[in-house]
């Protein structure tokens, strides 16, 4: 098969733009995409400084490579989940990452920011690994933010990603992350700014873009995922994609068209209106979700953990 | 005028129109960049069926040899080992 551009032989073939392309013709393609993104959701400002949360997988690699060459300012961070081998070849991937292209990287680790690692907060906590992974983040993603003065959050979030993760909203009447499944999210409450860049692309592309530019990212799959609902969607809208290419595009975009309509996004009616007593982020109640975490994990916390605040009084009954 | 009628039974119509010499299909050799597994599959002259054969959807992997990625309608040397990376991830708290 030959690229629909130039007619040099194909690397890639891309069946819902019934088209093919050298690795070249790739590129501009897949940097066209990004920038169309980027210009149509106005993900960013002028003077933005960009913290790009990175795992060490293909996607996030790409992006800091992407959101470099389209000159931005991006700092990495990274946080080390401390599962086992995959954390340790996550980190150390990012790290080389990093290095070899003198780009800016902070790591931290969840052990010493929640007091344990993601599998021993899942198994105490009784949450699913992929829900005590996601707050953690959401919180020292904003968190970092601040910290270096961040005003934009960015994340390697593909088509794939976000195409199943609408499936999965929908089939439950997830109204109020319906609501929030948008591109861009405006800052609120106190909460930064969060963008999407790659959401035109799929898993399929962005593994092409990485191999090409040689990244090298962490291929195995994080073990926490093994039941992981995401993976299930992603197979099912994969086979209808199969038969009827396109239909994923266009059941995510279709839903960006109607998303206002159906499911407006009130800013004014979510946004968290208090501050965490323990480590002063916002939240919505008087201890966030992430303080109570690490409270369950370990009841007496050293207050140098929680930004050398000291907590005042403190309720070990508070539920989520 | 090809020797390939009297050959492997196994054979497909195309590798016995394009191999006449071989005797016996060479298998292809497999690794599986996400499980690390190396494993080896009857003879198969494209991509498109040795993806068929391990049952794996074109959407869902790169496939690369000798350093070069390949498409469904590309053929596939024996001589070399495939890689077949699978580029699906999931968890819904990345
Ligand atoms: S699969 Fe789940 S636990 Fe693993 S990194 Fe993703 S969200 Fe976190
Ligand atoms: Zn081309
Ligand atoms: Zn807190």
């Amino acid at each position: 098969m030959n690229c629909r551009v130039c007619k040099k032989k194909a690397v890639t073939a891309i069946p819902r733009h019934n088209t093919a392309f050298c690795a070249d013709c790739f590129d501009r393609y897949l940097m066209d995409q990004v920038r169309k993104t980027i210009k149509e959701f106005r993900m960013f400002e002028p003077d933005d400084r960009i913290l790009l949360a990175v795992s060490g997988g293909k996607d996030s690699l790409a992006l800091w490579d992407i959101l470099t060459r389209l000159e931005l300012d991006v700092l990495g961070y990274h946080l080390d989940l401390g599962i086992s081998e995959y954390s340790r070849e996550s980190t150390e991937k990012t790290r080389i990452f990093a290095e070899k292209r003198g780009y800016r990287l902070i790591v931290e680790e969840i052990e010493s920011e929640a007091g344990a690692t993601l599998p021993v907060i899942a198994e105490s906590t009784k949450r699913p690994p992929c829900s005590a992974c996601g707050l953690s983040k959401r919180h020292l993603f904003n968190r970092a933010a601040r910290q270096y003065d961040r005003q934009v959050l960015a994340t390697g979030h593909n088509l794939d990603d976000e195409a199943s993760r609408l499936l999965g909203n929908i089939l439950h009447w997830q109204d109020g992350y319906l609501e929030k499944q948008l591109p861009a999210l405006p800052a609120e409450g106190g909460l930064i700014r969060k963008v999407k860049p790659l959401n035109r692309l799929t898993e399929k592309e962005m593994a092409t873009y990485a191999y090409l530019n040689g990244i090298d990212y962490v291929i195995r799959e994080c073990p926490m995922s093994a039941d992981a609902k995401q993976i299930f969607y992603k197979k099912i809208l994969n086979d209808i994609e199969k038969e009827s290419p396109g239909t994923k595009q266009f059941f995510y975009f279709g839903f960006l068209d109607r998303s206002q309509k159906m499911f407006p996004y009130s800013p004014e009616a979510s946004p968290p209106s208090e501050k965490c007593r323990m480590c002063h982020q916002p939240c919505y109640t008087d201890i966030c979700s992430f303080c109570r975490l690490r409270m369950k994990l370990s009841p007496f916390p050293d207050p140098e953990q929680f930004n050398g605040t000291h907590p005042d009084v403190i309720s070990l009954h508070t539920e989520d | 005028m090809p020797e390939s009628k009297e050959q492997n039974p196994d054979e497909t119509e195309s590798v016995q129109e394009n191999e006449p010499r071989r005797r016996a299909p060479t298998p292809i050799k497999v690794f599986n960049a996400q499980t690390g597994d190396h494993l080896e599959v009857p003879f198969q002259k494209r991509v498109s069926s040795l993806l068929l054969e391990l049952g794996i959807d074109s959407e869902t992997v790169l496939v690369i040899q000798k350093d070069s990625l390949l498409l469904p309608g590309d053929s596939i040397d024996p001589r070399f080992e495939v890689e077949i990376r699978p580029v699906i991830s999931g968890g819904s708290g990345r």
